[in-house]
């Protein structure tokens, strides 16, 4: 062995399928690499807790009353939300609820829910839970994104903009935003539902109709597809690659931006909740920046709520007009 | 890391692929919106389940009469047949919607059969009787015809257009 010539690689790269594995598995990949248990607790701690807040002001579709009782529970009761039977409860709960609705009406966050509550209550059986579940948060949310964004690769009126392009002249949450900067007219929009609306109404003909987009907004949508594009990808590479942890910074830096530019959008607030949830349970920051940094973007989410109000705003610094020009 | 908890790590992100795999194989081969099924299509495509239309009618001797499909009064389990076979137009789902119109009686209005009322088990249907001054003439009937369309936009033209995704028919054995 002492004849072998020195080996000619970086020290630590994996060359074996062997040493690949290892070095994947390395605990040093993991955001929490040399994080104390302490700093586990607490970002298990605010994870759980913002958790049973969502029971409490979004639940899941056709939770029992006994749901938000025993979220309160939860956040009463010390020790409790680090309880495997506790969990064992509340997936139940939140599993039969949302299941009770056949399942092609679900929408894709009420499955991420589903994972996220059985992933709670699964971890809690780990030799380090707080650590499974940080890992859990993680793939989560990357595998979910990774997902999102192949879809609108694949998709093939997405790049081009014509995705956003009809979405905004027919989708009242998107046309609203449009049209408190002025790049909408909501009579427009209103045109285009009835459009749709009549081809589906009993004996109707679905036929080719006019539709009216407008040219102001029109430039601007394929920059967004794109936009969307490299945001969802972001957030999926960041959270899927092993990153050291000097790098593990970049899932939460993606994460925030994709939650600021596209809920004042699309307002779907209990998508974006949880996606903060799951996000800080696997964030590296200093807890105090974590917590500060996720409190703050699911409480300023949980505004988005009454929107009306920062459109109304926003029509005014616009000086936007009802009966606005959209040629 | 643990073994075990490596294992309890991916379970739930495991199963999360499992079905987003699927979700994307049902949509290319079964016309499943992108936008349902666990396969995080949403914001991606125009044929939305609230885009698409359902248009069902009772093929008789005569013209068919349009069936408004949509409205099976409070029965929650019909309407979401309905949404099921929107969503994922094929056979088996469209099947089902076809059993439940054929378990009610429709009077129709205006060349537009309306739901009236679930039949009782012993009765085979659909039971299809004409309103207005003709009142409770039982119409023949001898099939059912689901079609599903989907609304497309393409950059460019400034048009909608539908396109049928599925079409179904379904014989009644000997008419009624």
């Amino acid at each position: 062995m002492d004849d072998e010539l020195p080996e000619r690689r970086r020290p630590g790269a994996p060359r074996t399928w062997r040493e690949i594995r290892d070095w994947f598995a390395d605990d040093q990949l993991e955001p929490y690499a040399g994080a104390s248990d302490r700093s586990l607790r607490s970002a298990s701690i605010l994870a759980t807790t913002l958790t049973l807040v969502i029971l409490l002001i979004g639940p899941p579709p056709n939770t029992l009353v006994l749901t938000p009782l025993v979220a309160i529970a939860g956040l009463a009761v010390p020790g409790l939300a680090r309880n495997r039977w506790y969990w064992l409860l509340l997936t139940g709960l939140v599993t039969i609820g949302t299941l009770s609705r056949p399942w092609l009406t679900l929408d894709n966050h009420h499955w991420l829910q589903l994972y996220w509550f059985f992933a709670l209550f699964l971890t809690r059986f780990a030799v380090d839970a707080d650590r499974a579940l940080a890992r859990t948060a993680r793939l989560l949310v990357g595998f979910a994104f990774l997902f999102a964004a192949t879809w609108k690769v694949i998709s093939p009126e997405f790049l081009t903009g014509a995705f956003f392009d009809f979405t905004f002249a027919i989708d009242n949450r998107l046309g609203e935003v449009a049209a408190s900067v002025g790049l909408q007219d909501p009579e427009l929009t209103s045109g285009n539902r009835s459009t749709v609306s009549a081809g589906r109404r009993p004996g109707a003909t679905p036929e080719v109709t006019d539709f009216i987009i407008n040219e102001r907004l029109a430039p601007w949508t394929p920059v967004m597809a794109w936009l969307t594009v490299i945001v969802e990808g972001a957030v999926a590479v960041s959270f899927l690659a092993p990153l050291k942890r000097r790098w593990a910074w970049m899932r939460d830096a993606s994460m925030l931006v994709f939650v600021v530019a596209t809920y004042p959008l699309a307002p779907v607030l209990g998508f974006g909740r949880l996606l903060l949830v799951m996000s800080a349970m696997q964030s590296s920051l200093r807890p105090r920046v974590r917590a500060v940094a996720y409190v703050t973007a699911f409480a300023a989410l949980s505004l988005l709520s009454r929107r009306g109000v920062a459109l109304e705003w926003l029509s005014d610094l616009f000086n936007v007009v009802p009966d606005a020009d959209v040629s | 890391m643990h073994r075990r908890d490596v294992v309890i790590a991916w379970v739930a992100p495991v199963l999360l692929v499992l079905l987003a795999v699927t979700q994307i194989a049902q949509a290319s081969t079964r016309d499943l919106t992108p936008w349902k099924g666990g396969g995080f299509g949403m914001f991606a495509s125009t044929d939305g389940l609230n885009y698409r239309a359902v248009q069902a009618r009772f093929l008789t001797t005569d013209e068919p009469i349009t069936i408004a499909v949509h409205d099976f009064g409070d029965e929650q389990r019909a309407t979401w047949r309905f949404v099921h076979a929107g969503a994922m137009p094929d056979e088996r789902r469209v099947g089902r919607l076809v059993e439940r119109i054929e378990r009610a009686q429709w009077t129709v209005d205006r060349r537009v059969a309306q739901f009236d009322s679930w039949l009782p088990d012993s009765l085979v249907g659909p039971v299809v009787t004409s309103g207005g001054s003709r009142n409770d003439e039982v119409i023949m009937v001898t099939g059912v015809q689901i079609e599903v369309w989907g609304t497309f936009y393409t950059r460019g033209d400034d048009l909608l257009e539908p396109r049928l995704l599925a079409s179904h028919t379904f014989m009644f054995g000997d008419g009624q």
